[in-house]
């Protein structure tokens, strides 16, 4: 992302037209694949890749350093939260080997207005997410994965993402090797 | 196969009763599943697992479908947000870049990147005509051209970016032709256009936005969007369209 001048802007757009663009997007992957699991890879793989381009701009943003255990990057993963999506998710549920938390929503601007037909319960409409943590944390030697346990669009009280830490990455590997 | 039957069952109860309520599908499968599940269970006796499993699946898929159109709280029984909401710029731009390369890898030639970018567009588009009327107009719309177009460049463009469009023009040629100018649209913020592709114009998204809200007020126009002064709208109204104000304004 082009940086102008020194100084870093924090512009914002209106969350609706967000909303609106995902929307249009999520209904033309609808359109191209016939399969929901197809919609709900395509989705991760584009979180993925703004995942692994946002990290930039919140190491820049927050000036933060290395985390120093999962709790840790716990809040950094909530902090972007606030900081790009303006909404703050709550940490719980952490697992007894504390590798693994949830993020609890009350509310997600990328799910305003939207209602799931009954042939979609299987579309995972905010798997972008999931897309985005992954390569966020990537970028930073982690390797990470998340999920959707409880979910507002089917039916849940909450909206609660999962997110379970696989192991640290040894050497920095590139964007789009494996 | 008897498991078949059942799932066959299941289906036709599925496609007839969807959008029930959840007592009726519960009574529904009561009756006409759950009998073909257990009817003469002791003659044909599934002890055999993997027939059990099978009668496990069905039972278990039937349960996920009277769960599955539980009546959710609507969408319409929550109140209409006021609209002040933000996420940051960064955000957008990259879910913007993502939604062009998607297009783009779908399309071989320019126009057609375009086309699929408008079409996003009024994707975007139908949907803020009704948020804007009822939140900013108190659900009336525009019959006048000129006013509706006036709202467009002020009250859409800055529900949609913050600030009004820069210029509204009439063509001097042409009576069905208007341009809305804009220097620096937030969508084309951070494109670098390649040299080969030098036409492309990613505000086409806007302009399929411009475009679905006009023909959803009952303006058929077509938008397209050109690098001129920044990037400017040329919005092309149908003759039937000009005529009709005409009439409106003799009146």
């Amino acid at each position: 992302m082009s940086r102008q001048g020194t100084r870093l802007d924090t512009k914002t757009v209106n969350s609706e037209l967000f909303t609106l663009t995902y929307g249009a997007l999520v209904t033309q992957l609808m359109k191209d694949y016939t399969n929901v699991e197809d919609v709900n890879k395509q989705l991760e793989r584009m979180g993925y890749n703004i995942g692994i381009r946002l990290i930039e701009d919140f190491l820049a943003r927050t000036g933060s350093g290395r985390c120093y255990d999962f709790k840790d990057t716990a809040e950094k993963i909530q902090m972007g939260f606030r900081l790009f999506l303006g909404v703050t998710p709550t940490i719980t549920n952490w697992s007894a080997a504390n590798d693994e938390f949830s993020l609890q929503f009350e509310s997600n601007p990328l799910t305003e207005f939207v209602e799931l037909p009954d042939h979609c319960l299987n579309l995972k409409y905010a798997n972008v997410l999931t897309g985005v943590i992954r390569g966020a944390c990537e970028m930073v030697q982690m390797e990470v994965t998340s999920w959707f346990a409880q979910d507002q669009l089917k039916g849940d009280s909450v909206t609660e993402l999962r997110v379970k830490f696989i192991k640290r990455l040894e050497d920095a590997i590139p964007a789009g090797e494996d | 196969m008897v498991v078949a039957k059942r799932r066959r069952a299941l289906g036709m109860l599925g496609r007839v009763l969807n959008g029930v309520s959840c007592e009726v599908q519960e009574k529904a499968y009561g009756t006409m599943v759950r009998p073909l599940l257990e009817y003469a269970a002791a003659v044909w006796d599934p002890y055999v697992e993997v027939e059990v499993r099978e009668l496990e699946k069905v039972k278990r898929k039937a349960a996920r479908w009277v769960k599955a159109v539980r009546p959710r709280t609507s969408i319409l029984d929550k109140s209409l947000s006021r609209g002040r909401g933000e996420v940051n710029l960064s955000c957008y731009a990259l879910l913007f870049s993502e939604l062009v390369q998607y297009c783009q890898n779908r399309v071989s030639t320019v126009p057609d990147l375009q086309n699929k970018l408008a079409e996003m567009g009024q994707e975007v588009g139908v949907k803020f005509i009704d948020l804007l009327f009822v939140r900013e107009r108190n659900c009336k719309r525009e019959n006048k051209l000129l006013n509706m177009l006036l709202f467009i460049k002020s009250t859409l463009w800055k529900a949609l970016f913050g600030r009004e469009a820069d210029k509204l023009e009439h063509s001097n040629d042409d009576e069905r032709t208007y341009y809305i100018i804009e220097k620096d649209p937030v969508v084309n913020k951070f494109i670098s256009v390649p040299k080969d592709k030098g036409s492309l114009n990613c505000a086409m998204f806007t302009a399929g936005i411009i475009e679905a809200i006009l023909n959803g007020c009952g303006f058929s126009a077509k938008v397209t969007a050109h690098w001129h002064k920044g990037t400017t709208y040329m919005v092309k109204f149908e003759d039937a369209i000009i005529a009709r104000d005409k009439q409106l304004e003799d009146r």
